[in-house]
């Protein structure tokens, strides 16, 4: 009897192939004079790879936000991991039905193509898309994070885990380990099972636990000495193999291009920095009871508060309850903010590269839910909210952060990669890809 | 506003005067006045000397529907509690008054029995009161009701709902804003706080005492509350929030 032909053989015109790796730098898969972590990757893409430049601030809710929609924050609504409700002081956590913009897979189903998205961050709780989704950080319950439903049992029997315990990431470093390779294994294994079972046109494995390994153990990447340094480099060959896996897949199918990406780059930390003391310590923000840890206690005396990792907004009559700044104060309460952050020194060194306005970053429907100021750290300067902190600085059990300007973008079609290249462009590029 | 007559039927002691009643009332509040009609007052006043021979019952509807269908052609809101246990005589002042809403109060006999604090099924079992609906009298089920409501099983809050909700489904009734109960605890805190401090901006906070509840109890993210808290959690882990 002959072999039951894939789907993806039967079916006819452009596929594209979309591997996202969270958190891997174009230096990690250059190598920049050094061996590659990826040396699979960066043979395959040759001279088809570059810097890419993520969202601002550089984290995966928005970044991804923005490669899925083409377009910023001011569009598609999603500025942080946290926000306050409107005219409160309750936090509350974007997720993925406050996405404001319509996103690729969406957009391709109008056009008839099917898409097979797995564990693409901020897409939870997963809703019906044209084709298979399994929603990636911060998706919670399997129940919640899969569609169509009819893929729950099999995950479950499968024991795909949609995240690993980052608690272990501190003191318990083996098991962490052992957690990853477990996760991204089975992930590959349910990849393997969608590859060959759906009728796809765009198909998009996302690899998560690149970025966990590097908030942990960065500073194990380079030094040969470090406990974790083959570890670190074995998780990262791993991942470079599961990807060689898929581009040998898509060659044989035919006509598959092929992108790979990341949501932001990464670099080691020097100093974390928390943004609230420093603004007490100004005078712009008080808390009604020194004590207090949460923003439901802010004075009305205060003129800005900042929210993770480096939003600051503008404590506004109107906007907020407790708020008494006017339209008429706003403009040289911005200006005298820039000044404090631009100038802002650890260790004798400044530690921004640039303070934002939120005119020169976004614009569109979702504007009024922008923070009033954005900035943007030097590497190494890791920015942090920081309410809870008695001191401006400091360090902790991480080694490594978010970088902003050194994400990568690869694509088998080099000639349509725009110079400089950001994260906002690809959507546009995928549909070159496309044909569409 | 356009009249309309809401009839409710069912057997005695089955709970249609004090739903009349609470619709009423609920009305008031909406700023509309509505006439109550029941049939302790129309048989003192209008049907005077009428038995409780299927006759006489249907000549004591048939007046009351004549009664409905003036106030209902002048605008009026009115609410009709009557047992009317037969069907032909609903259908003709349905006829009758035009713009008719039909509720049925069904409620099980055992229930009605047990609230009966005259005692009427007692006698009516007795054999003391003939012709007594339930008992030694058919109650035809409407067959075609706008809504039927279950005072045996559902609360009075959840009979008036549906019966507002229908209104408005029908035009009858204007939708009315949504209300948002405040729970006690935002209540002291919005005292609490007004006393304490010096807010510049009071409606802002009113709003925020407002959308804090709301943000609470909308199933509008799809995010529970308990899932709030892990996600808060795992980004903690990760260093993404503080």
């Amino acid at each position: 009897m002959a072999r039951e032909v894939s789907p993806i053989f039967k079916k006819k015109g452009k596929k594209l192939l979309i591997i996202g790796l969270d958190g891997v730098s174009h230096e990690m898969l250059a190598g920049n004079g050094q061996p590659s972590l990826f040396p699979n990757l960066k043979k395959f893409f040759a001279a088809s790879t570059v810097k890419m430049s993520a969202s601002i601030p550089e984290i995966s809710a928005v970044s991804w936000s923005s490669f899925m929609t083409g377009t910023q924050s001011g569009n598609h609504g999603i500025f942080g991991f946290v926000d306050l409700t409107a005219g409160t002081y309750q936090y509350r956590f974007p997720n993925f039905s406050d996405l404001k913009a319509p996103t690729f897979f969406d957009e391709l189903g109008l056009k008839n193509k099917h898409s097979v998205i797995i564990n693409l961050p901020a897409t939870y709780p997963a809703r019906p898309i044209p084709g298979v989704l399994i929603s990636g950080f911060v998706a919670l319950d399997l129940e919640k994070a899969v569609f169509p439903a009819s893929y729950i049992p099999i995950l479950k029997q499968m024991g795909y885990q949609i995240d690993v315990d980052a608690g272990k990431g501190k003191d318990k470093k083996n098991e962490f380990l052992a957690d990853l390779h477990c996760a991204l294994k089975i992930r590959k294994q349910i990849a393997d099972i969608l590859w060959e079972k759906e009728n796809w046109d765009v198909f998009m494995f996302t690899v998560t636990e690149t970025d966990r390994l590097q908030h942990f153990l960065y500073d194990a990447c380079g030094d040969s000495r470090h406990p974790f340094h083959r570890e670190f480099n074995g998780f990262f060959n791993e991942v470079d193999q599961i990807a060689a896996d898929f581009l040998q897949r898509a060659a044989s199918c035919g006509d598959v291009e092929v992108v790979a990406l990341s949501d932001h780059g990464f670099c080691p930390i020097k100093s974390e920095v928390y943004l609230n003391p420093i603004l007490k310590k100004h005078g712009y923000l008080s808390m009604e009871k020194a004590e207090a840890k949460s923003l439901a206690n802010i004075s009305a005396q205060s003129k800005a508060f900042a929210l993770d990792p480096s939003r600051i907004y503008i404590h506004q009559k109107g906007k907020y309850f407790k708020g008494g700044v006017t339209p008429a104060d706003m403009q040289k309460i911005r200006e005298d903010l820039r000044q404090l952050f631009e100038n802002y020194e650890v260790g004798g060194e400044k530690i921004l590269s640039r303070v934002y306005f939120k005119e020169e970053l976004y614009s569109g429907a979702q504007m009024a839910a922008a923070p009033d100021l954005v900035l943007l750290s030097k590497p190494g300067y890791d920015l942090k909210g920081g309410l809870e902190k008695d001191r401006e600085t400091g360090i902790s059990h991480f080694s490594g952060m978010h970088r902003q300007d050194n994400a990568f973008f690869a694509c088998s079609r080099g000639e349509l990669i725009s110079k400089p290249m950001t994260i906002f462009d690809v959507k546009g590029l995928l549909y070159k890809l496309l044909a569409i | 506003m356009k009249g309309v007559t809401v009839w409710f039927t069912g057997l005695p002691c089955s709970g249609k005067t004090t739903l009349a009643l609470r619709l009423s009332a609920e009305l008031k509040k909406r700023g509309i006045q509505a006439e109550d009609l029941d049939g302790d007052i129309t048989r003192k006043y209008l049907s005077k000397g009428l038995g409780f021979s299927k006759e006489d019952r249907d000549e004591n509807i048939r007046r009351v529907g004549f009664v409905c269908s003036l106030l209902t052609r002048h605008g009026a809101v009115t609410t009709a509690a009557f047992v009317s246990p037969y069907r032909s005589i609903r259908a003709e002042i349905r006829e009758m008054i035009g713009n008719f809403i039909e509720v049925y109060v069904k409620c099980s006999l055992d229930k009605c029995i047990e609230r009966d604090v005259k005692g009427m099924y007692k006698k009516a079992m007795a054999g003391e009161i003939k012709n007594f609906t339930g008992i030694s009298d058919p109650f035809e089920e409407p067959e075609n009701p706008e809504v039927i409501v279950e005072t045996d099983k559902e609360s009075e809050d959840e009979s008036l709902r549906k019966i507002l909700q229908k209104m408005e489904e029908l035009g009858t009734l204007p939708a009315a804003g949504k209300d948002i109960f405040i729970p006690d605890y935002l209540r002291h805190d919005l005292i609490k706080n007004l006393a304490s401090q010096n807010f510049p901006d009071l409606p802002t906070f009113v709003i925020h005492i407002l959308s804090r509840y709301v943000s609470q109890n909308s199933g509008s993210s799809e995010i529970s509350k308990a899932e709030e808290d892990a996600v808060r959690e795992k980004l903690k882990k990760l260093g993404y929030i503080s």
